[in-house]
Protein backbone atom coordinates (compact mmCIF):
# COMPACT_ATOMS: atom_id res chain seq x y z
CA UNK A 1 0.00 0.00 0.00
CA UNK A 2 1.76 3.20 -0.87
CA UNK A 3 0.21 6.71 0.54
CA UNK A 4 0.22 9.91 -1.57
CA UNK A 5 0.91 13.70 0.33
CA UNK A 6 0.83 14.66 3.78
CA UNK A 7 2.37 11.09 4.87
CA UNK A 8 6.04 12.76 4.33
CA UNK A 9 8.35 14.07 6.69
CA UNK A 10 11.96 15.28 6.64
CA UNK A 11 14.35 12.11 7.39
CA UNK A 12 12.00 9.80 6.60
CA UNK A 13 13.57 5.88 6.00
CA UNK A 14 17.04 7.39 7.06
CA UNK A 15 17.41 4.45 9.34
CA UNK A 16 17.36 2.15 6.09
CA UNK A 17 18.89 4.75 4.03
CA UNK A 18 22.35 4.18 6.21
CA UNK A 19 22.03 0.67 7.13
CA UNK A 20 20.32 -1.17 3.91
CA UNK A 21 22.26 -1.51 0.89
CA UNK A 22 19.32 -2.09 -0.96
CA UNK A 23 17.34 0.65 -0.05
CA UNK A 24 20.06 2.86 -0.15
CA UNK A 25 21.06 1.88 -3.80
CA UNK A 26 17.31 2.17 -4.76
CA UNK A 27 17.24 5.65 -3.31
CA UNK A 28 20.38 6.72 -5.13
CA UNK A 29 19.46 5.32 -8.73
CA UNK A 30 16.50 7.56 -8.37
CA UNK A 31 17.78 10.24 -6.48
CA UNK A 32 19.81 10.68 -9.74
CA UNK A 33 17.58 10.45 -12.01
CA UNK A 34 15.31 13.08 -9.86
CA UNK A 35 18.39 15.71 -9.59
CA UNK A 36 18.39 15.64 -13.42
CA UNK A 37 14.65 16.34 -13.87
CA UNK A 38 14.70 19.15 -10.52
CA UNK A 39 18.15 20.40 -10.82
CA UNK A 40 19.02 19.53 -7.30
CA UNK A 41 18.85 16.23 -5.21
CA UNK A 42 15.89 14.68 -3.33
CA UNK A 43 18.09 13.14 -0.99
CA UNK A 44 20.46 15.70 0.17
CA UNK A 45 17.17 17.94 0.92
CA UNK A 46 15.30 15.02 2.27
CA UNK A 47 17.60 14.11 4.94
CA UNK A 48 19.54 17.08 5.35
CA UNK A 49 21.24 17.32 8.74
CA UNK A 50 19.61 20.50 9.72
CA UNK A 51 16.10 19.35 9.49
CA UNK A 52 13.96 17.35 11.97
CA UNK A 53 11.35 15.56 11.61
CA UNK A 54 8.59 18.19 13.13
CA UNK A 55 9.80 20.48 10.63
CA UNK A 56 7.55 21.56 8.04
CA UNK A 57 8.07 19.82 4.55
CA UNK A 58 6.62 21.82 2.35
CA UNK A 59 7.83 22.02 -1.12
CA UNK A 60 5.59 20.12 -3.50
CA UNK A 61 8.89 19.82 -6.09
CA UNK A 62 10.78 17.89 -3.44
CA UNK A 63 7.90 16.15 -1.47
CA UNK A 64 6.60 14.68 -4.47
CA UNK A 65 9.40 12.89 -5.98
CA UNK A 66 10.66 12.24 -2.10
CA UNK A 67 7.46 10.11 -1.00
CA UNK A 68 7.50 8.32 -4.34
CA UNK A 69 11.39 7.55 -3.80
CA UNK A 70 10.86 6.25 -0.42
CA UNK A 71 8.33 4.06 -0.86
CA UNK A 72 9.43 2.44 -3.92
CA UNK A 73 12.49 1.58 -2.66
CA UNK A 74 10.91 0.09 0.52
CA UNK A 75 8.37 -1.51 -1.33
CA UNK A 76 11.86 -3.27 -3.58
CA UNK A 77 13.79 -3.42 0.21
CA UNK A 78 11.28 -5.93 1.00
CA UNK A 79 10.51 -7.74 -2.27
CA UNK A 80 14.63 -8.17 -2.22
CA UNK A 81 13.49 -9.74 1.12
CA UNK A 82 11.14 -12.01 0.14
CA UNK A 83 8.19 -10.15 0.84
CA UNK A 84 6.32 -10.39 -2.50
CA UNK A 85 3.07 -8.71 -3.17
CA UNK A 86 0.42 -9.82 -5.29
CA UNK A 87 -1.52 -7.38 -4.93
CA UNK A 88 -0.69 -3.19 -4.99
CA UNK A 89 -2.89 -0.49 -3.71
CA UNK A 90 -2.28 3.39 -4.23
CA UNK A 91 -3.67 6.40 -2.74
CA UNK A 92 -3.39 9.44 -4.86
CA UNK A 93 0.32 10.01 -5.31
CA UNK A 94 0.73 6.92 -4.07
CA UNK A 95 -0.63 5.44 -7.16
CA UNK A 96 2.23 6.06 -9.17
CA UNK A 97 4.51 4.16 -7.48
CA UNK A 98 1.72 1.36 -7.44
CA UNK A 99 1.43 1.19 -11.05
CA UNK A 100 4.87 0.65 -11.48
CA UNK A 101 5.02 -2.18 -9.13
CA UNK A 102 2.64 -3.29 -10.97
CA UNK A 103 4.29 -2.90 -14.24
CA UNK A 104 2.00 -0.90 -15.97
CA UNK A 105 5.20 2.13 -16.51
CA UNK A 106 8.35 1.80 -15.48
CA UNK A 107 9.91 3.21 -12.17
CA UNK A 108 11.79 5.64 -14.12
CA UNK A 109 8.85 6.85 -16.43
CA UNK A 110 7.02 7.10 -13.33
CA UNK A 111 9.69 9.06 -11.45
CA UNK A 112 9.35 11.73 -14.15
CA UNK A 113 5.27 11.95 -13.88
CA UNK A 114 5.27 12.64 -10.16
CA UNK A 115 8.00 15.49 -10.83
CA UNK A 116 5.68 16.60 -13.70
CA UNK A 117 2.96 16.41 -11.09
CA UNK A 118 4.51 18.56 -8.90
CA UNK A 119 5.40 21.01 -11.39
CA UNK A 120 2.30 21.93 -12.69
CA UNK A 121 0.77 22.19 -9.70
CA UNK A 122 3.17 24.90 -8.78
CA UNK A 123 2.80 26.63 -11.27
CA UNK A 124 -1.08 26.43 -12.10
CA UNK A 125 -2.84 25.92 -9.08
CA UNK A 126 -2.99 28.35 -6.27
CA UNK A 127 -1.84 27.01 -3.11
CA UNK A 128 -4.81 25.19 -1.06
CA UNK A 129 -5.29 23.22 2.89
CA UNK A 130 -6.20 19.61 3.61
CA UNK A 131 -7.97 18.52 7.34
CA UNK A 132 -8.06 15.22 8.30
CA UNK A 133 -11.46 15.18 10.18
CA UNK A 134 -12.38 12.15 13.20
CA UNK A 135 -16.31 12.84 11.92
CA UNK A 136 -18.50 11.21 9.88
CA UNK A 137 -19.11 12.83 6.42
CA UNK A 138 -22.43 12.91 6.72
CA UNK A 139 -21.93 15.26 9.75
CA UNK A 140 -19.59 18.03 8.20
CA UNK A 141 -22.94 18.71 5.70
CA UNK A 142 -22.92 22.35 6.58
CA UNK A 143 -19.50 22.76 6.20
CA UNK A 144 -19.11 22.12 2.49
CA UNK A 145 -20.19 25.43 0.63
CA UNK A 146 -18.33 26.48 -2.12
CA UNK A 147 -14.95 26.50 -0.55
CA UNK A 148 -14.74 23.02 0.92
CA UNK A 149 -14.89 19.57 -0.33
CA UNK A 150 -14.67 16.16 1.24
CA UNK A 151 -11.33 14.76 -0.39
CA UNK A 152 -10.98 11.76 1.15
CA UNK A 153 -13.45 8.94 2.65
CA UNK A 154 -10.85 6.95 4.63
CA UNK A 155 -12.63 4.48 7.00
CA UNK A 156 -16.34 5.38 9.27
CA UNK A 157 -15.44 8.46 11.30
CA UNK A 158 -12.34 9.35 9.34
CA UNK A 159 -12.37 12.19 6.05
CA UNK A 160 -9.98 14.43 4.99
CA UNK A 161 -11.41 18.31 3.82
CA UNK A 162 -9.78 20.11 0.96
CA UNK A 163 -10.55 23.71 1.00
CA UNK A 164 -8.93 27.21 0.31
CA UNK A 165 -6.06 28.42 2.48
CA UNK A 166 -8.82 31.93 3.16
CA UNK A 167 -11.44 29.50 4.46
CA UNK A 168 -8.94 27.08 6.99
CA UNK A 169 -9.10 29.28 9.79
CA UNK A 170 -12.93 29.63 9.94
CA UNK A 171 -13.17 25.63 9.18
CA UNK A 172 -10.79 24.57 11.68
CA UNK A 173 -12.17 26.65 14.20
CA UNK A 174 -15.87 25.28 13.74
CA UNK A 175 -14.24 22.13 14.02
CA UNK A 176 -12.89 23.12 17.34
CA UNK A 177 -15.94 24.34 18.80
CA UNK A 178 -17.77 21.62 17.92
CA UNK A 179 -15.16 19.52 19.53
CA UNK A 180 -14.31 17.79 16.58
CA UNK A 181 -10.31 16.00 16.53
CA UNK A 182 -8.51 17.20 13.63
CA UNK A 183 -5.14 17.97 11.93
CA UNK A 184 -4.16 20.04 9.26
CA UNK A 185 -2.38 17.95 6.81
CA UNK A 186 1.43 19.00 5.47
CA UNK A 187 0.30 19.77 2.01
CA UNK A 188 0.50 22.69 0.05
CA UNK A 189 -2.22 21.78 -2.38
CA UNK A 190 -6.11 21.08 -1.86
CA UNK A 191 -5.42 18.00 -3.89
CA UNK A 192 -8.80 15.76 -4.87
CA UNK A 193 -10.60 18.99 -5.27
CA UNK A 194 -11.72 21.71 -8.18
CA UNK A 195 -8.53 24.07 -6.87
CA UNK A 196 -6.14 22.12 -8.48
CA UNK A 197 -8.48 21.74 -12.16
CA UNK A 198 -5.95 24.30 -13.46
CA UNK A 199 -3.13 21.59 -13.65
CA UNK A 200 -5.40 18.95 -15.47
CA UNK A 201 -4.38 20.04 -19.15
CA UNK A 202 -0.56 20.65 -18.58
CA UNK A 203 -0.38 17.49 -16.72
CA UNK A 204 -2.41 15.48 -19.40
CA UNK A 205 -0.09 16.87 -22.07
CA UNK A 206 2.58 14.67 -20.78
CA UNK A 207 1.18 12.34 -19.04
CA UNK A 208 -1.39 11.04 -21.56
CA UNK A 209 1.51 9.96 -23.95
CA UNK A 210 2.42 7.52 -20.98
CA UNK A 211 1.82 3.86 -22.86
CA UNK A 212 -0.01 2.24 -19.83
CA UNK A 213 0.98 -2.15 -20.42
CA UNK A 214 -1.09 -4.57 -18.30
CA UNK A 215 -0.83 -4.53 -14.64
CA UNK A 216 1.23 -8.41 -14.03
CA UNK A 217 -1.42 -8.13 -10.63
CA UNK A 218 -4.65 -6.46 -9.48
CA UNK A 219 -3.87 -2.55 -8.85
CA UNK A 220 -6.48 -1.35 -5.73
CA UNK A 221 -7.53 2.31 -7.46
CA UNK A 222 -8.70 4.39 -4.59
CA UNK A 223 -10.55 6.45 -7.28
CA UNK A 224 -12.57 4.20 -8.73
CA UNK A 225 -12.62 1.88 -5.48
CA UNK A 226 -11.75 -1.16 -7.67
CA UNK A 227 -8.70 -3.64 -8.31
CA UNK A 228 -7.44 -2.70 -12.15
CA UNK A 229 -5.60 -4.99 -14.11
CA UNK A 230 -5.32 -2.15 -17.48
CA UNK A 231 -5.17 1.35 -16.31
CA UNK A 232 -7.80 3.72 -18.13
CA UNK A 233 -7.20 6.69 -19.58
CA UNK A 234 -6.26 9.90 -17.94
CA UNK A 235 -5.89 7.17 -14.45
CA UNK A 236 -3.25 9.44 -12.98
CA UNK A 237 -5.07 12.56 -12.84
CA UNK A 238 -7.92 10.76 -11.66
CA UNK A 239 -6.52 9.64 -8.65
CA UNK A 240 -5.34 12.96 -7.75
CA UNK A 241 -8.55 14.95 -8.22
CA UNK A 242 -11.05 12.80 -7.56
CA UNK A 243 -11.96 11.92 -3.94
CA UNK A 244 -9.93 9.39 -2.42
CA UNK A 245 -12.74 6.32 -1.53
CA UNK A 246 -10.29 4.10 0.71
CA UNK A 247 -13.38 2.80 2.85
CA UNK A 248 -14.98 1.01 -0.24
CA UNK A 249 -11.53 0.44 -1.37
CA UNK A 250 -11.23 -1.69 1.59
CA UNK A 251 -14.15 -3.67 1.34
CA UNK A 252 -14.15 -4.55 -2.42
CA UNK A 253 -10.60 -5.71 -1.07
CA UNK A 254 -12.24 -7.46 1.53
CA UNK A 255 -14.57 -9.34 -0.41
CA UNK A 256 -11.25 -10.48 -3.03
CA UNK A 257 -9.89 -12.13 -0.46
CA UNK A 258 -7.51 -12.57 2.83
CA UNK A 259 -4.42 -10.31 2.74
CA UNK A 260 -1.40 -9.31 4.62
CA UNK A 261 -1.59 -5.89 3.77
CA UNK A 262 1.80 -4.28 3.98
CA UNK A 263 1.71 0.08 4.27
CA UNK A 264 4.91 1.26 2.76
CA UNK A 265 3.81 4.85 3.10
CA UNK A 266 6.37 7.36 5.49
CA UNK A 267 3.78 7.45 8.24
CA UNK A 268 1.62 4.10 8.65
CA UNK A 269 -1.16 6.05 8.42
CA UNK A 270 -2.82 3.23 5.92
CA UNK A 271 -2.14 0.40 8.13
CA UNK A 272 -4.17 2.40 10.53
CA UNK A 273 -6.67 3.14 8.22
CA UNK A 274 -7.00 -0.35 7.53
CA UNK A 275 -7.26 -1.77 10.89
CA UNK A 276 -10.55 0.41 11.19
CA UNK A 277 -11.43 -0.77 8.11
CA UNK A 278 -10.89 -4.57 8.96
CA UNK A 279 -12.49 -4.06 12.82
CA UNK A 280 -16.05 -4.78 11.82
CA UNK A 281 -15.24 -8.24 10.17
CA UNK A 282 -12.12 -9.31 10.39
CA UNK A 283 -11.59 -12.33 7.85
CA UNK A 284 -8.08 -13.62 8.56
CA UNK A 285 -6.39 -10.20 6.56
CA UNK A 286 -3.71 -9.07 9.15
CA UNK A 287 -2.08 -5.53 8.32
CA UNK A 288 1.80 -4.24 8.91
CA UNK A 289 2.97 -0.62 8.98
CA UNK A 290 6.98 -0.47 8.18
CA UNK A 291 8.13 3.17 8.37
CA UNK A 292 6.77 5.82 11.06
CA UNK A 293 8.30 8.75 12.57
CA UNK A 294 8.04 7.47 15.74
CA UNK A 295 11.13 4.98 14.77
CA UNK A 296 11.88 0.95 14.63
CA UNK A 297 12.05 1.08 10.85
CA UNK A 298 14.65 -1.35 10.23
CA UNK A 299 13.14 -3.64 13.18
CA UNK A 300 9.81 -3.20 11.15
CA UNK A 301 11.46 -4.12 8.10
CA UNK A 302 13.32 -7.30 10.05
CA UNK A 303 10.28 -8.51 11.20
CA UNK A 304 8.25 -8.58 7.97
CA UNK A 305 11.25 -10.61 5.59
CA UNK A 306 11.75 -12.38 8.80
CA UNK A 307 8.34 -13.68 8.48
CA UNK A 308 8.34 -14.05 4.81
CA UNK A 309 11.60 -16.72 5.37
CA UNK A 310 9.46 -18.28 7.97
CA UNK B 1 16.49 16.54 -19.47
CA UNK B 2 19.63 15.48 -21.48
CA UNK B 3 19.87 12.05 -23.08
CA UNK B 4 23.40 10.50 -24.84
CA UNK B 5 22.30 8.34 -27.59
CA UNK B 6 25.39 5.99 -29.08
CA UNK B 7 25.54 5.04 -32.87
CA UNK B 8 25.71 1.16 -34.35
CA UNK B 9 26.61 -0.42 -37.32
CA UNK B 10 26.79 2.06 -40.30
CA UNK B 11 28.00 5.10 -38.71
CA UNK B 12 31.71 4.15 -38.94
CA UNK B 13 33.85 5.55 -41.44
CA UNK B 14 37.63 5.97 -42.33
CA UNK B 15 39.15 9.12 -39.81
CA UNK B 16 36.66 8.54 -37.42
CA UNK B 17 37.59 9.67 -33.77
CA UNK B 18 40.52 11.82 -35.32
CA UNK B 19 40.33 14.80 -33.30
CA UNK B 20 39.85 12.39 -30.20
CA UNK B 21 42.58 9.60 -30.17
CA UNK B 22 45.41 11.72 -28.58
CA UNK B 23 43.12 14.72 -26.47
CA UNK B 24 41.21 12.04 -24.45
CA UNK B 25 43.29 11.21 -21.32
CA UNK B 26 41.40 8.57 -20.05
CA UNK B 27 42.31 6.54 -23.40
CA UNK B 28 46.18 7.49 -23.45
CA UNK B 29 46.21 5.38 -20.41
CA UNK B 30 44.33 2.09 -21.67
CA UNK B 31 45.65 2.65 -25.64
CA UNK B 32 47.91 -0.41 -25.12
CA UNK B 33 45.52 -2.86 -23.70
CA UNK B 34 43.40 -1.89 -26.32
CA UNK B 35 45.42 -2.61 -28.74
CA UNK B 36 46.74 -5.63 -26.95
CA UNK B 37 43.76 -6.84 -26.61
CA UNK B 38 42.43 -7.28 -30.50
CA UNK B 39 45.60 -7.49 -31.78
CA UNK B 40 46.12 -4.98 -33.78
CA UNK B 41 46.06 -0.39 -33.54
CA UNK B 42 42.40 0.12 -33.27
CA UNK B 43 43.65 3.67 -34.05
CA UNK B 44 45.85 2.52 -37.51
CA UNK B 45 42.15 0.95 -37.95
CA UNK B 46 40.08 3.72 -37.60
CA UNK B 47 42.27 6.75 -39.08
CA UNK B 48 43.75 5.09 -42.25
CA UNK B 49 42.23 1.33 -42.90
CA UNK B 50 44.70 0.29 -44.51
CA UNK B 51 43.61 -3.69 -45.32
CA UNK B 52 40.00 -1.74 -46.25
CA UNK B 53 38.55 -3.78 -42.74
CA UNK B 54 36.38 -0.65 -41.22
CA UNK B 55 32.91 -2.81 -42.84
CA UNK B 56 33.84 -5.81 -41.97
CA UNK B 57 31.74 -6.87 -38.54
CA UNK B 58 34.29 -8.40 -36.72
CA UNK B 59 35.91 -4.81 -37.01
CA UNK B 60 33.51 -2.92 -37.19
CA UNK B 61 32.03 -3.70 -33.60
CA UNK B 62 34.98 -2.94 -31.51
CA UNK B 63 35.80 0.05 -33.66
CA UNK B 64 32.64 1.64 -33.19
CA UNK B 65 32.77 0.92 -29.79
CA UNK B 66 36.21 2.58 -28.80
CA UNK B 67 35.14 5.23 -30.99
CA UNK B 68 31.99 5.57 -29.55
CA UNK B 69 33.68 5.68 -26.14
CA UNK B 70 36.08 8.32 -26.86
CA UNK B 71 33.17 11.26 -27.67
CA UNK B 72 31.40 9.55 -24.09
CA UNK B 73 34.84 10.68 -21.97
CA UNK B 74 34.92 13.64 -23.61
CA UNK B 75 31.43 14.61 -23.01
CA UNK B 76 32.03 13.45 -19.22
CA UNK B 77 35.33 15.26 -19.11
CA UNK B 78 32.97 18.26 -19.89
CA UNK B 79 31.02 17.61 -17.16
CA UNK B 80 27.73 16.86 -19.04
CA UNK B 81 25.17 14.51 -17.40
CA UNK B 82 22.91 13.02 -19.16
CA UNK B 83 19.62 11.44 -17.17
CA UNK B 84 19.51 8.53 -20.08
CA UNK B 85 21.60 6.33 -21.87
CA UNK B 86 20.53 4.37 -25.58
CA UNK B 87 22.35 2.98 -27.60
CA UNK B 88 21.63 1.36 -31.14
CA UNK B 89 22.26 -2.22 -31.11
CA UNK B 90 26.16 -2.55 -30.85
CA UNK B 91 25.47 1.23 -29.28
CA UNK B 92 23.78 0.16 -26.31
CA UNK B 93 27.37 -1.46 -25.41
CA UNK B 94 28.55 2.17 -25.55
CA UNK B 95 25.15 2.99 -23.04
CA UNK B 96 26.44 0.48 -20.83
CA UNK B 97 29.85 0.92 -20.42
CA UNK B 98 28.57 5.19 -19.14
CA UNK B 99 26.24 3.89 -16.70
CA UNK B 100 29.16 1.62 -15.21
CA UNK B 101 27.68 -1.80 -16.26
CA UNK B 102 31.00 -2.76 -17.08
CA UNK B 103 34.59 -1.14 -17.81
CA UNK B 104 36.04 -0.25 -20.99
CA UNK B 105 38.23 -3.45 -21.55
CA UNK B 106 35.61 -5.60 -20.40
CA UNK B 107 32.58 -3.47 -22.84
CA UNK B 108 35.49 -4.57 -25.59
CA UNK B 109 35.81 -8.40 -24.86
CA UNK B 110 32.20 -8.46 -25.30
CA UNK B 111 31.76 -6.46 -28.47
CA UNK B 112 34.74 -8.62 -29.68
CA UNK B 113 33.61 -11.81 -29.76
CA UNK B 114 30.21 -10.35 -30.62
CA UNK B 115 31.36 -8.78 -33.40
CA UNK B 116 32.97 -12.41 -34.11
CA UNK B 117 29.81 -14.62 -34.00
CA UNK B 118 27.78 -12.08 -36.36
CA UNK B 119 30.88 -11.71 -38.89
CA UNK B 120 30.65 -15.48 -38.92
CA UNK B 121 26.90 -15.79 -39.76
CA UNK B 122 26.20 -16.09 -43.90
CA UNK B 123 23.84 -16.18 -46.07
CA UNK B 124 21.09 -13.73 -45.23
CA UNK B 125 20.45 -9.70 -46.24
CA UNK B 126 18.77 -6.55 -45.18
CA UNK B 127 17.04 -3.73 -46.18
CA UNK B 128 15.85 -0.83 -45.32
CA UNK B 129 11.89 0.52 -46.42
CA UNK B 130 11.97 3.87 -46.44
CA UNK B 131 8.48 6.14 -46.75
CA UNK B 132 6.11 2.99 -45.64
CA UNK B 133 4.14 3.09 -41.91
CA UNK B 134 5.58 -0.20 -39.93
CA UNK B 135 1.85 -1.16 -39.76
CA UNK B 136 1.38 -1.49 -43.88
CA UNK B 137 5.38 -3.39 -44.02
CA UNK B 138 3.10 -6.26 -41.46
CA UNK B 139 0.67 -6.15 -44.06
CA UNK B 140 2.68 -6.21 -46.92
CA UNK B 141 4.79 -9.25 -45.37
CA UNK B 142 1.35 -11.45 -44.77
CA UNK B 143 -0.58 -10.69 -47.87
CA UNK B 144 2.63 -11.38 -50.44
CA UNK B 145 3.81 -14.95 -48.25
CA UNK B 146 6.97 -12.62 -47.14
CA UNK B 147 7.13 -14.62 -43.69
CA UNK B 148 10.17 -15.38 -43.84
CA UNK B 149 11.76 -11.97 -43.77
CA UNK B 150 11.57 -10.66 -40.11
CA UNK B 151 11.68 -7.13 -38.73
CA UNK B 152 15.34 -5.64 -37.81
CA UNK B 153 14.85 -2.59 -36.72
CA UNK B 154 11.88 0.03 -35.71
CA UNK B 155 13.81 3.34 -36.54
CA UNK B 156 11.29 6.04 -36.94
CA UNK B 157 7.87 6.16 -38.22
CA UNK B 158 8.80 6.12 -41.38
CA UNK B 159 12.16 3.59 -41.48
CA UNK B 160 12.06 0.19 -40.82
CA UNK B 161 14.60 -2.35 -41.35
CA UNK B 162 14.14 -5.67 -42.21
CA UNK B 163 16.30 -8.69 -42.39
CA UNK B 164 15.61 -12.16 -43.89
CA UNK B 165 17.05 -14.81 -46.83
CA UNK B 166 18.82 -13.24 -49.99
CA UNK B 167 16.07 -14.32 -52.02
CA UNK B 168 13.49 -12.75 -50.04
CA UNK B 169 15.01 -9.92 -49.71
CA UNK B 170 15.12 -9.43 -53.12
CA UNK B 171 11.56 -10.57 -54.11
CA UNK B 172 10.61 -8.19 -51.36
CA UNK B 173 11.73 -4.58 -53.04
CA UNK B 174 9.12 -4.51 -55.66
CA UNK B 175 6.29 -5.67 -53.47
CA UNK B 176 7.26 -2.84 -50.75
CA UNK B 177 7.44 -0.06 -53.43
CA UNK B 178 4.04 -0.97 -55.10
CA UNK B 179 3.00 -0.84 -51.58
CA UNK B 180 3.58 2.93 -51.60
CA UNK B 181 7.63 2.90 -50.05
CA UNK B 182 9.62 5.84 -51.04
CA UNK B 183 12.75 4.11 -51.46
CA UNK B 184 14.12 0.23 -50.68
CA UNK B 185 17.25 0.46 -50.03
CA UNK B 186 19.57 -3.08 -49.55
CA UNK B 187 21.75 -2.51 -46.77
CA UNK B 188 25.85 -4.01 -47.06
CA UNK B 189 25.67 -6.02 -44.46
CA UNK B 190 27.20 -10.00 -44.15
CA UNK B 191 24.13 -11.38 -42.73
CA UNK B 192 20.56 -11.47 -41.44
CA UNK B 193 21.00 -9.20 -38.05
CA UNK B 194 18.63 -8.85 -35.33
CA UNK B 195 16.57 -11.64 -36.77
CA UNK B 196 15.82 -15.63 -35.99
CA UNK B 197 18.73 -16.05 -38.89
CA UNK B 198 21.08 -15.16 -36.43
CA UNK B 199 19.72 -17.43 -33.36
CA UNK B 200 23.03 -19.48 -33.22
CA UNK B 201 25.43 -16.63 -32.58
CA UNK B 202 22.88 -15.70 -30.14
CA UNK B 203 23.17 -18.64 -28.55
CA UNK B 204 26.96 -18.86 -28.56
CA UNK B 205 27.20 -15.32 -27.42
CA UNK B 206 25.22 -16.71 -24.39
CA UNK B 207 27.75 -19.29 -23.16
CA UNK B 208 30.80 -16.55 -23.77
CA UNK B 209 28.37 -14.62 -21.30
CA UNK B 210 27.92 -16.68 -18.44
CA UNK B 211 31.47 -16.03 -17.24
CA UNK B 212 30.78 -12.19 -16.83
CA UNK B 213 28.77 -10.54 -13.94
CA UNK B 214 27.21 -6.90 -14.39
CA UNK B 215 27.09 -4.44 -11.78
CA UNK B 216 23.33 -2.37 -11.78
CA UNK B 217 23.31 0.93 -14.23
CA UNK B 218 24.05 3.87 -12.46
CA UNK B 219 22.03 5.84 -14.61
CA UNK B 220 18.99 4.47 -16.69
CA UNK B 221 19.72 2.66 -20.25
CA UNK B 222 17.03 2.28 -22.64
CA UNK B 223 17.43 -1.43 -23.59
CA UNK B 224 16.62 -2.02 -27.45
CA UNK B 225 14.96 -5.38 -26.65
CA UNK B 226 12.45 -4.01 -24.60
CA UNK B 227 12.28 -0.02 -25.30
CA UNK B 228 12.15 -0.23 -21.52
CA UNK B 229 15.09 0.83 -19.13
CA UNK B 230 17.41 -2.19 -17.47
CA UNK B 231 16.57 -3.16 -14.22
CA UNK B 232 18.07 -0.52 -11.72
CA UNK B 233 18.62 -2.57 -9.17
CA UNK B 234 21.05 -5.44 -10.05
CA UNK B 235 23.00 -6.09 -13.37
CA UNK B 236 21.46 -9.58 -13.40
CA UNK B 237 19.22 -8.92 -16.27
CA UNK B 238 21.95 -7.46 -18.04
CA UNK B 239 23.15 -10.74 -19.93
CA UNK B 240 19.80 -12.23 -20.45
CA UNK B 241 19.04 -8.87 -22.79
CA UNK B 242 22.64 -8.97 -24.33
CA UNK B 243 22.21 -12.51 -25.77
CA UNK B 244 18.45 -11.32 -26.88
CA UNK B 245 19.31 -8.18 -28.72
CA UNK B 246 21.39 -10.54 -31.36
CA UNK B 247 18.47 -12.17 -32.85
CA UNK B 248 15.04 -9.71 -31.44
CA UNK B 249 14.71 -6.03 -33.01
CA UNK B 250 15.48 -2.87 -32.10
CA UNK B 251 12.93 -1.01 -30.83
CA UNK B 252 14.40 2.28 -31.15
CA UNK B 253 11.28 4.07 -32.18
CA UNK B 254 9.76 2.79 -29.16
CA UNK B 255 12.41 3.73 -27.07
CA UNK B 256 12.76 6.92 -28.05
CA UNK B 257 9.04 7.67 -27.70
CA UNK B 258 9.37 6.33 -24.17
CA UNK B 259 11.84 8.55 -23.41
CA UNK B 260 10.03 11.45 -24.84
CA UNK B 261 7.35 10.55 -22.67
CA UNK B 262 9.63 10.64 -19.33
CA UNK B 263 9.90 14.37 -20.69
CA UNK B 264 13.67 14.18 -22.51
CA UNK B 265 13.92 17.08 -24.64
CA UNK B 266 17.71 16.98 -25.79
CA UNK B 267 19.11 14.13 -27.29
CA UNK B 268 22.78 14.34 -28.15
CA UNK B 269 24.64 11.51 -30.17
CA UNK B 270 28.09 10.52 -29.19
CA UNK B 271 29.80 8.88 -32.04
CA UNK B 272 30.66 9.00 -35.40
CA UNK B 273 28.28 10.30 -38.28
CA UNK B 274 24.32 11.89 -37.12
CA UNK B 275 22.42 8.80 -38.43
CA UNK B 276 20.47 8.90 -35.24
CA UNK B 277 20.24 12.60 -34.94
CA UNK B 278 18.39 12.34 -38.31
CA UNK B 279 16.08 9.52 -36.87
CA UNK B 280 15.17 11.68 -33.76
CA UNK B 281 14.10 14.41 -35.56
CA UNK B 282 11.40 12.13 -37.45
CA UNK B 283 10.09 10.43 -34.20
CA UNK B 284 9.75 14.30 -32.51
CA UNK B 285 8.10 15.74 -35.47
CA UNK B 286 5.82 12.83 -35.47
CA UNK B 287 5.09 13.44 -31.14
CA UNK B 288 4.87 16.86 -31.97
CA UNK B 289 1.85 16.30 -34.36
Amino acid sequence: MFSGQGSHYYQMGRPLYEQHGVFRRHMQYLDELAAQLIGESVVAALYDERRRKSDVFARTLLTHPAIFMVETALARTLMAGGVIPVATLGVSLGSFAAASLAGCITVEEALAAVIHHARVLEACCRKGAMVAVLAEPDSLGDLLDGDTEIAAFNYDSHCVLATTCERLELIEAVLRRRNVTHQRLPVSFAFHSRWIEEAREPFQAVAGRLVLGNASMPVFCCAAAAPLRQLPRGYFWTVTREPIQFKKTMSCARGHGTYDYVDVGPSGTLAAFVRNCLAEADSGSRCYRTLSPYGGDLQSVAALTEAAAG
Amino acid sequence: MLVHVFPGQGSQSRGMGRELFDSVARYRSVEKDVDSLLGYSLRQLCLEDPENRLKQTQYTQPALYVVNALYHFRAAERGEQPAFLAGHSLGEYNALLAAGVFDLLTGLRLVKRRGELMARARGGAMAAVLGLREGRIGEVIRSHGLQDLDIANYNSPTQTVISGPMAAIDRAGPLFEQAGATTYLPLQTSAAFHSRYVAEASREFAEFLASFTFAAPRIPVIANVTGRPYHAGDGSMVASLLVKQICAPVLWQQSMQYLIACGAATFKELGPGNVLTRLQQQIQREAAA
